[in-house]
């Protein structure tokens, strides 16, 4: 067993873990939040997608170890003060999402790519979330709600609020 | 794009949510991590469930040593398959004699059939620990030849998948509809042409979980899964369990896609049945996505020698075809893709002549089970094909073809010659529209315009047709022993002594957003706002009504599901407005119900629904004195079904919708890749309760078609081993590699139905066959006529060598 210590959506947790436990494993059993998943043994999903030290990771390619001294965001995190984010708005209002089981990580991987580029082209949106599989929607309405928060320019990262407060 | 909604019911004055793009109720939970997934549930004392699988395609277990796995610290308990299976009775299959007899328990017991059979149940204190324990077990395996195909599996002396039958061809029957030798022998043109449909599978993003909790005390299973129709299972569950079918408490939460698929996860569940039964505490079982791979329920693979007959002028005389079909290892659902043909089998045009000769044969792969567009998507490649072929050879048109042969409006209701009635519809319209919305002369052009940059381009259009839900009287079809007809669904509606709205109904969703359309329909027959209506999520026995056909299954929730809650609506309106008319002392036909409230048309005053739920549940000597209190309605809709007509004829289904669907392709020669550069379709759903929805199914549909035409198969190798069993090698598609979608729809309504809808989630196959014929187009130039519903790169690029040989 190991201690880690982390911060999980601005709260510090400290546990002993086993050292060959994933981090998705951990999120998931340990700290009890289930809104990342687990779509595939092979690191291609990206359903367990979560923002690790601000960059989006996919929690079952990591040990939990690994996360000693890390900050990280699950999708549990990305609403403040009661309101959804813009994104989650936009997945809602553009129906970007059926059954949602690969929302959360959707959500986590479209935080990172407005993060580092807020006015993507089409083509760039689909590159960057193509480590993200959904079988439901056929990517169309993911792709029109990202775009249609960058257009608007109302994206604001969740991390940076979470800084602040 | 939607021309003209009109909704003939009887309300329409009052229809303000049915037919609207309503953003969907469910979103709220999912889009801030708080679904409720059947892996998401916690129960005290909760033990993990790993299953060993057998390493090979068809080998004889000669012996399990369990001993060292039993060491590996944190290990409760490991089940052999013999010692589950003495607990159990095999699960039912609807083969007729002898083959009924081939025996299913959901896991081996002296043989494997399939790598990837289960072999062994562990329970550990961990998912870890069970793994580790998995990999401990010491299995004595005798390996055996594997039969892969359905043809060798069809060949005199080939091994015997199961050997207490006498063949591998389990299921058998030549369909013949008119005079067939007739029409072949004095036609113009005939075209023949040898076609392979590959393996492929849905995959839904979230893998089969299972939780089993059972109560000894009150001897009943909690049965926590993503099963897509646990009412429906329950029956078989109960069979093989030997306990009473009321023993069994499903619950079916939130649920991450199934497709299909999820129909099928039934044999786990009896499985972790056994195991929780026999330790005494409750066990969880997730799947792994290598699990799902090789172990789930796989989509048809099919070998098809087709032949279609045309006159000079392009009109199709008749179809004959012999289909060879890979079943895997055991026969749960099928032959029921097998024989899917005849819902649809002329697909949307009018010939009368068929003959479809039919071999359903066992071979050691993954079972196959319901998969998106189950059986109509194959029939209608096979349609297309053929009819593109002849088109070709004839000098017409692939448009003009189509127009001369589609049944017209005028025709409907519409019989075909295997009995399905179809429900109404525009086909020259849907097709005319798709062209005029993607400007098909600037597609033509475009494709010429690539060629000419050498690269290889095709356009391709197609018909698909969704028929649906079923009427099970078909299984007299496939086995005259069956006693089953007809299908139902069930609903409740409810308001309660404080004027709350709930709602129910029996479909298990799995993303579906049934939530918001049964708040739609159920708002406006009660005059409310869909907000109002609280509609029960997921599937639990114990409060959701069911029928033994309850599920989301065969796109029957338009039909059943929609019908049933927009009855219980109805009932419960009507005592509202008796009650509402015995407090006004005023004649039920002066009364209407909006904005939540009961209101006389002739200026006698108003009853908030509120105050008529307080008569119905409290104040009743208030009442009239024949009504009885409540305002609740249980409902048990039958979808309209007859009878087979005789022993290879019947209406198997209720509507049919449709789409037309072109693409341009591109194919790179220099690495065999392809793409599909633009995509449109339009589609008939009949009227939409939520055209955001129908629009996203019809999204879904796409991205599961252009990705099994561009990207998705499963690949055995010469041992019976899937070589795609993972998401690296068996490429669902990304974002990147698919493109928007162009969609449009119109609305004829369907005659059959209460609402004028037609069932639509699976839909057709229209962009996974017009893909087809569009590869047919792209290589062309290569001289090579596209034979198969997919081609690996690989395979492009071989032809694109001996084709220019570089
Ligand atoms: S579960 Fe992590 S990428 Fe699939
Ligand atoms: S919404 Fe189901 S996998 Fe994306």
């Amino acid at each position: 067993m190991s201690r880690i210590q982390a911060i999980v959506n601005g709260r510090k947790v400290e546990a002993d873990v086993e050292p060959r436990k994933l981090l998705i494993d951990f999120i998931r059993e340990d700290l009890g939040l289930t809104g990342p998943h687990i779509g595939c043994d092979t690191s291609n999903c990206g359903a367990c997608t979560v923002l690790y030290n601000g960059r989006a990771i996919k929690s079952c390619t990591m040990f939990a170890v690994q996360a000693d001294g890390a900050e990280i965001l699950t999708i549990e995190g990305v609403s403040t003060d009661g309101k959804l984010h813009p994104l989650q708005q936009a997945f809602h209002e553009n129906h970007a999402l059926q059954c949602g089981y690969c929302t959360p990580g959707m959500i986590m991987s479209s935080i990172d790519l407005l993060t580092r580029n807020p006015n993507p082209t089409e083509e760039e949106i689909r590159l960057g979330i193509s480590g993200n599989l959904c079988r439901c929607t056929g990517y169309h309405n993911i792709v029109k709600a990202i775009s249609s928060v960058a257009k608007s320019h109302i994206f604001v990262s969740p991390l940076k609020k979470a800084k602040e407060e | 794009m939607t021309e003209s909604v009109t909704l003939h019911r009887e309300e329409t004055k009052n229809v303000k949510w049915v037919g609207s793009r309503y953003p969907r109720k469910e979103d709220l939970r999912f889009v801030t991590g708080n679904g409720m997934y059947a892996s998401d549930i916690r129960i005290p004392g909760l033990a993990h469930v790993a299953i060993a699988r057998s390493p090979y395609a068809s080998a004889k277990i000669k012996g399990i040593d369990k001993s060292k796995a039993l060491e590996v610290p944190g290990v409760v308990a490991v089940f052999t398959g013999e010692e589950i299976v003495a607990e159990l009775d095999p699960l039912p299959n609807l083969l007729p004699s002898p083959y009924d007899k081939v025996k299913d328990y959901g896991i081996a017991v002296d043989r494997v059939r399939y790598a990837g059979e289960p072999i062994a149940v562990v329970v550990a204190e961990s998912n870890y620990a069970a793994w580790d324990a998995v990999e401990q077990l010491e299995v004595d395996y005798e390996p055996l030849s594997p039969v892969l195909t359905a043809k060798s599996g069809c060949e005199k002396g080939a091994p015997l998948v199961h050997e207490n039958v006498p063949t591998n061809v389990v299921w058998q029957r030549k369909f013949t509809y008119g005079d067939v030798d007739e029409v072949f022998k004095t036609a113009d043109l005939v075209v023949s042409k040898k076609f392979k449909w590959h393996r492929f599978t849905s995959a839904p993003l979230e893998p089969n979980v299972v939780v089993v909790d059972y109560d000894k005390r009150h001897v009943i299973f909690n049965i926590w899964s993503n099963n897509q129709r646990p009412a429906f299972n329950q029956a078989a569950i109960a069979k093989a369990l030997r306990i009473d079918a009321n023993r069994l408490h499903f619950i079916s939460p939130d649920i991450g896609g199934g497709f299909g698929i999820k129909n099928e996860n039934y044999p786990y569940i009896i499985l972790l049945a056994v195991a929780a039964r026999r330790i005494g505490r409750p066990v969880r079982w997730i799947e792994t996505r290598t699990e799902h791979m090789v172990a789930s329920a796989h989509g048809s693979e099919i070998n098809y020698e087709g032949e279609m007959a045309f006159s000079r002028d392009g009109k199709i005389l008749g179809l004959r075809a012999k289909a060879y079909h890979d079943e895997g290892a055991y026969m749960r659902r099928e032959p029921i893709a097998a024989f899917n043909f005849i819902r649809h089998a002329t697909l949307t045009y009018t010939f009368r002549n068929l003959e479809m000769d039919i071999y359903a044969v066992v071979t050691n792969k993954c079972p196959v089970g319901p998969n998106r567009s189950y059986g109509k998507m194959q029939q209608g490649f096979l349609v297309e094909r053929l009819l593109e072929l002849g088109a070709k050879k004839l000098g017409i048109d692939p448009i003009e073809i189509r127009l001369r042969n589609f049944v017209s409006s005028e025709q409907m209701p519409y019989e075909t010659p295997t009995g399905a009635i179809l429900d109404g519809g525009d086909y020259s319209r849907a097709l005319k529209k798709v062209l005029e919305n993607m400007d098909y002369a600037a597609l033509v052009k475009e494709r010429d315009r690539l060629r000419s940059e050498g690269k290889l381009a095709g356009v391709g259009i197609s018909m698909g047709m969704d028929a649906c839900p079923i009427n099970f009287s078909s299984n007299r079809l496939i086995n005259p022993k069956s006693t089953a007809s007809g299908e139902s669904e069930a609903a409740w509606v409810k308001i309660d002594e404080d004027g709350n709205i709930s709602a129910a109904v029996g479909t298990s969703p799995q993303g579906h957003g049934h939530e918001t359309v049964v708040s739609q329909i159920v708002a406006d027959v009660l005059g409310v706002h869909p907000e109002q209506v609280y509609a029960l999520p997921g599937f639990d026995s114990w409060t959701h009504p069911s029928t033994p056909h309850s599920g989301t299954y065969a796109s029957r929730f338009a039909i059943a599901g929609a019908s049933a809650v927009n009855e219980a609506a109805r009932r419960v309106r009507g005592k509202v407005l008796r009650i509402a008319a015995f407090a006004l002392k005023e004649d039920v036909e002066n009364l209407e119900l909006a904005d939540g409230s009961v209101v006389s048309t002739k200026g006698k005053g108003k009853v908030p629904l509120k105050e008529v739920a307080r008569l119905a549940w409290r104040d009743l000597a208030n009442l009239p004195e024949d009504e009885e209190p409540g305002l609740y309605s249980n409902v048990i809709y039958k979808t309209p079904f007859k009878l087979p007509i005789d022993s290879q004829r019947g209406n198997f289904s209720l509507t049919y919708s449709y789409s037309a669907c072109v693409v341009l392709l591109e194919i790179d020669p220099g690495t065999g890749v392809s793409r599909v550069k633009r995509v449109g379709i339009v589609e008939d759903a009949g009227n939409q309760i939520n055209p955001l929805i129908v629009e996203g199914q019809v999204h879904g549909q796409m991205g599961h078609q252009l990705g099994a035409a561009l990207y998705e198969d499963l690949v055995y190798d010469e041992a019976g081993q899937l070589l795609t069993a993972t998401f690296k090698d068996y490429l669902a598609p990304t974002a990147s590699d698919l493109p928007s979608y162009e969609t449009g729809s119109i609305v004829v309504p369907s005659l059959f139905t209460p609402l004028g809808t037609r069932g639509t989630g699976e839909g057709g196959g229209a962009p996974l066959i017009a893909c087809a014929n569009a590869m047919d187009d792209a290589l062309l130039p290569l001289g090579v006529e596209y034979d198969s519903s997919y081609l690996s790169p690989i395979k492009i690029r071989e032809l694109v060598k001996s084709a220019s040989g570089k």
